[in-house]
């Protein structure tokens, strides 16, 4: 049975790395409520599948029509649709499978050895290491992203407002609900998640109408040659160990280790010029290394339940709703759970290496479907996702509302990102902190007079200053060479 | 992107303000027995505090172009249509029932908000609200509300 609701999610996930406008995050928020009538193995396997699935099926439309299918497929669109347009989008689409399949694979045992020695590791920690160790997760993650990171602080800030909403797990008392039933329960991750990523994209589409062109010419020969074999093996092997290792940070997410492998490919390539032309290992390893970041992710996941993307939030939330919490004791108390999820992400990898090359040709009759017809159905299993979780009208407009939320933040440059994360971590953070002042009977300094807190804390703390002290080095550096050439000529 | 740095700064301290004055109903307790009010009472201050630094900060944006609207292609209004939709909806589920009102909301996209012939548009919201019954409610035995016609 659980083979059965891997390959679904393999299915399903891939369908939707293929259509541009729905990513990850908002599939799986959508069908998350779907799987609250299945076993907890099979719903967390199910869900894996999604995501890897869309890594894999991200790939196809940026290389037919340059646009990515999902985020993490950006990259791919540079070298990949030049390759399409000189004829050779068969071995594109080919190596992406197996770079992806590659990086899968890999990432597979290195979860299989890291996970429990995190584990082991994290049953020393206590509520001030937690609460630290989230804290880090958060500022690493604002620190992250693209923009503004005063505005990432912000919705991390939001994030973790949003989450107080309810009631306070300590002294049961009802906070911010301003007399609302449905508040009183607090403010759902599923609706915020399908607003502010599912709504707020199709919102942003449909302002712009933009639709790209499938590319015509026919698909020939999906195997790679040896040449590029030759070319690529050693590209993804860097791939693996980039996307891998990224994937373990709050907030690299997919898109960080793709853009980085690729930079790293054009800075050690001996034809650097290249790039963007439509080169082979352009190609593999950005594809090997995002699908080697989603087995990096689930590390700290499963073994300290804290996680690190927003379809990482998404996974604990299934976890949560299960009644299961991931952390160092999982591989104790869930071990079928545990070993369940992992070896599904070997069998999901095979089952999509399996998946992609004899079903590229239907991929590119899904991608043919106009997107005016897609719009509105997608939205209709959106509303009937948010609506299956409680049957609750009101989650319904919640989900309205951050879908106006989310596509303003989009306008005004704030990121989703911190702003889902802190309200998934929100909870335990308050928890983890209120617990901490109550062992250490009142004193605030035990973040920092536990050696391991102090340490984490620390790192935080350097990220958040790091930007000042750029820019600070930057304008002393100025300062110097405007005196060394003269105001004047400055 | 200045003026929209400003406004959006506004908005924040407002609301850190909010959270701090909303935070005071609550027992802010002691450090040794930290209350519901503590914790908001805290990020509503740093709410405040990072306001005021992204107001003191805006005019650095000055020459960043601002977010594009498309006032004039029509693209804002089919914007803030759909959105105006999505928020009405779901007070018309139990008026009208969840699939019929799914029907209708369909229909207006396909044939307001994205014109497409007639034909397309009554054949997608047929078949999609009436698999959608047969796949979540008799399937999947989701109870959707009924409205007045009992559907």
């Amino acid at each position: 049975m659980n083979l059965f609701f891997c390959f679904v999610g393999c299915l399903i996930g891939t369908l939707i790395g293929v259509l541009p406008g729905i990513g990850p995050v908002a599939t799986l928020a959508l069908l998350l409520p779907s799987t609250f009538r299945l076993e907890t193995t099979s719903a967390i396997i199910m869900l894996c599948g999604i995501y890897y699935g869309a890594m894999y099926g991200g790939s196809t439309t940026s290389i037919l029509m340059n646009i990515p299918g999902e985020t993490a497929s950006v990259v791919t669109c540079l070298d990949g649709y030049q390759m399409a347009r000189k004829g050779r989008a068969g071995p594109a689409l080919g190596m992406c499978a197996f770079g992806s399949f590659f990086g899968g694979t890999l990432s597979v045992f290195g979860v299989i050895f890291l996970a429990p020695l995190l584990s082991s590791f994290a049953l020393r920690f206590g509520a001030p290491e937690y609460f630290s160790v989230m804290v880090l997760g958060l500022v690493m993650v604002t620190y992250l992203c693209m923009g503004s990171m005063l505005k990432a602080l912000i919705m991390t800030v939001a994030g973790l407002f949003i989450a107080v909403i309810g009631v306070d797990t300590i002294t049961g008392m009802v906070r911010f609900a301003g007399g609302s039933i449905t508040l009183r329960g607090g403010i759902g991750v599923v609706p915020i998640a399908i607003g502010t990523f599912g709504v707020a994209e199709i919102l942003t589409n449909l302002e712009s109408a933009s639709q790209g062109e499938v590319f015509k010419a026919r698909i020939k020969g999906l195997l790679p040659s040896l040449q590029d074999w030759r070319e690529s093996a050693a590209a993804m092997f860097r791939g693996t160990l980039i996307g891998f290792f990224l994937g373990i940070l709050p907030g690299a997410g997919t898109i960080i280790p793709t853009f980085m492998s690729y930079a790293v490919e054009k800075r050690i390539s001996k034809h650097p010029e290249k790039f963007g032309t439509g080169i082979i290992e352009a190609v593999a390893a950005p594809e090997t290394a995002n699908n080697a970041a989603t087995g990096g992710s689930m590390i700290p996941l499963l073994s300290l339940g804290i996680p690190t993307s927003p379809v990482m939030a998404l996974l604990l939330g299934a976890f949560v709703i299960h009644g299961i919490q991931p952390g160092p004791l999982l591989t104790i108390q869930h071990p079928n759970l545990f070993w369940g999820v992992v070896t599904s992400m070997y069998i999901g990898n095979a089952m999509l290496l399996a998946l992609n090359l004899p079903l590229i040709g239907v991929w590119i009759q899904v991608l043919r479907m106009p997107y005016p017809i897609l719009v509105p159905l997608i939205l209709y299993f959106c509303i009937i996702g948010v609506y299956s979780l409680n049957a609750n009208i009101y989650e319904v407009l919640i989900m309205g509302i951050f879908g106006l939320v989310g596509y303003l933040m989009r306008k005004f440059k704030y990121e989703a990102a911190p702003f889902l994360l802190a309200i998934v971590l929100g909870d335990f953070m308050e928890t983890n902190f209120r617990q901490s002042l109550l062992y250490s009977e009142g004193d605030p300094l035990i973040f920092f007079k536990r050696p391991l807190s102090a340490i984490v804390l620390g790192i935080a703390l350097v990220l958040l200053l790091l930007p000042i002290l750029r820019r600070k080095k930057g304008r002393a550096w100025v300062e110097k060479v405007r005196k060394q050439m003269g105001d004047e000529e400055f | 992107m200045e003026k929209y740095d400003r406004i959006s700064g506004l908005f924040w301290l407002f609301f850190g303000i909010f959270i701090l004055v909303g935070a005071q109903n609550y027992s802010f307790g002691t450090f040794r027995e930290p209350g519901g009010g503590l914790y908001p009472s805290f990020l509503g201050s740093l709410m405040i505090i990072m306001a005021i630094f992204l107001l003191a900060n805006s005019g650095k944006a000055k020459g960043e172009e601002g977010p594009p609207w498309d006032r004039k292609g029509g693209g804002l209004r089919r914007c803030l249509v759909t959105l105006c939709g999505l928020l009405i909806i779901p007070f018309l589920f139990h008026l009208i029932g969840f699939f019929p009102t799914m029907f209708l909301f369909i229909m207006f996209m396909m044939r307001i908000i994205l014109p497409l012939p007639w034909i397309t548009a009554l054949a997608t919201s047929v078949i999609a609200s009436v698999g959608g019954y047969f796949l979540f409610e008799s399937w999947l035995k989701i109870q959707f509300p009924r409205g007045f016609l009992g559907l």
